[in-house]
């Protein structure tokens, strides 16, 4: 595998990410049409709008693992069948606001489970131990912001604002509430959230795996989250870097670090 | 006459900003950039009265991008009925401690250690992100057995 984003087509990464070794962990929607990423148009300001595209795009909302939107065929997804026995087998209706579901140990491509002083456990714990199609997905963020740099410079233009829509839709629907990587968060039902606190971390940890695949430096990384965290969340803690507490920084830094050591590719 | 024109600039000026940052803030809620249920909260525990105050623990869950918890903390006084509005407002609840959660995220416990002095103990917390020391002529003492960011 040619490890530059740039340099490998969508389908070699369909290929890998879909490949039969890895079948346990893929839907057969994603596989049949890999596009893990969706696009974003300028021209079509609801392409940037983090819900609706979510949501009116059927292809953006398989979800590869079945984590988050677990209504309709989702719910076949690896993750949300995971969450959805553990739920039935203690009790728990798919209606009920809160899962105990405790999730396996994350396992990287070398087997490795990932340490993580902030879990009972010390390790990382996740819906699923894979996280590959978490890298796969940044690098094909990446590969869409290459290509439209590409462009730029074959037509002399400015795809400035291209490159920023793109990395704005593709963090916000692998990423943001609900996206296909938050994993705390499920909807079993429609309209109706379940709550997974304990995926937390993994959630932070995917946010840095996500955005060093997709080529943003921590720094940039670690501004957007505090931007949005001051804008969103109570919890925004000022007098910290980047307005994050340590846990959600540490997180994100470990999955950031973890991408950048090469764990799942370049 | 030029301090009235002056006067009459910053106003039209101060409209001009509330509106632009209101009109901004409308449009990136109204697409979704800035959603309004980023963040899930629920009632942990409520103490009605304890020397006087009333008690309120809330979680609050967000998913601002990063996923980010609290544990919340607040107290008003107990004995005062809020039928108007101003009462209510005069009698809102006041934060006083806000953590992020350790390893396992049992409920604080708050009790009353002396004459106008509470006492607020927690196992293990990831970090502090508020802690009052006074509320009124009420001193506010914690115990937090482990910190794991201090």
């Amino acid at each position: 595998m040619a490890n530059n984003g740039a340099e490998t087509g969508l389908d070699y990464f369909g290929a890998r990410y879909f490949s039969g070794a890895q079948g346990r962990f893929t839907s057969p929607d994603w596989s049949a049409k890999p596009q893990p990423v969706p696009y974003a148009r300028l021209e079509d300001p609801q392409t940037l709008n983090l819900y609706s595209y979510v949501r009116n795009n059927p292809l953006s909302r398989i979800d590869p693992d079945g984590h988050i939107d677990c209504t309709g065929k989702n719910a076949q997804g690896i993750g949300c069948q995971y969450i959805a026995q553990w739920n039935a087998e203690h009790g728990i209706g798919n209606t009920a606001k809160k899962s105990g579901a405790p999730g396996v140990p994350v396992k990287l491509p070398n087997g490795q489970t990932v340490p993580n002083r902030y879990s009972a456990n010390g390790v990382l714990m996740a819906p699923t131990s894979d996280l590959r199609p978490v890298a796969a997905a940044g690098r094909a963020i990446k590969k869409n912001v290459d290509e439209s740099a590409s462009l730029a410079v074959y037509g002399g233009y400015d795809a400035g604002s291209a490159i920023l829509g793109q990395l704005v839709a593709g963090l916000a629907t692998n990423l943001a509430q609900n996206g296909d990587f938050d994993y705390q968060r499920a909807t079993f039902v429609k309209g109706q959230l379940q709550q997974l606190p304990q995926f937390r971390d993994v959630s932070n940890f995917n946010v840095g795996l996500l955005a060093q695949q997709a080529g943003l430096s921590l720094d940039e990384v670690l501004t957007i989250a505090g931007t949005y965290a001051l804008l969103k969340s109570p919890n925004y803690s000022s007098d910290q870097p980047y307005g994050l507490d340590p846990r959600t920084r540490d997180l994100t830094v470990l999955g950031y670090q973890t991408g950048a050591s090469g764990a799942y590719g370049q | 006459m030029a301090s009235k024109r002056t006067a009459r600039i910053v106003l039209i000026s101060a409209i001009g900003v509330v509106l632009t940052v209101g009109v901004g803030y409308v449009l990136l809620r109204f697409t979704g950039l800035i959603p309004s249920d980023a963040c899930v909260s629920e009632d942990l525990k409520t103490i009605p009265n304890l020397s006087g105050m009333r008690f309120k623990v809330e979680y609050t869950n967000c998913d601002a991008f990063v996923k980010d918890e609290a544990v919340s903390v607040y107290v008003a006084r107990a004995d005062r009925e809020a039928d108007s509005w101003f009462a209510k407002w005069a009698n809102r609840r006041t934060l006083i401690f806000r953590y992020d959660p350790g390893r396992k995220n049992p409920l604080p416990s708050i009790e009353a250690s002396g004459k106008d002095r509470i006492l607020i103990s927690v196992p293990e917390v990831s970090s502090v992100i508020l802690q009052s020391r006074r509320w009124h002529n009420v001193s506010i003492e914690y115990k937090i057995e482990h910190n794991m960011n201090p």
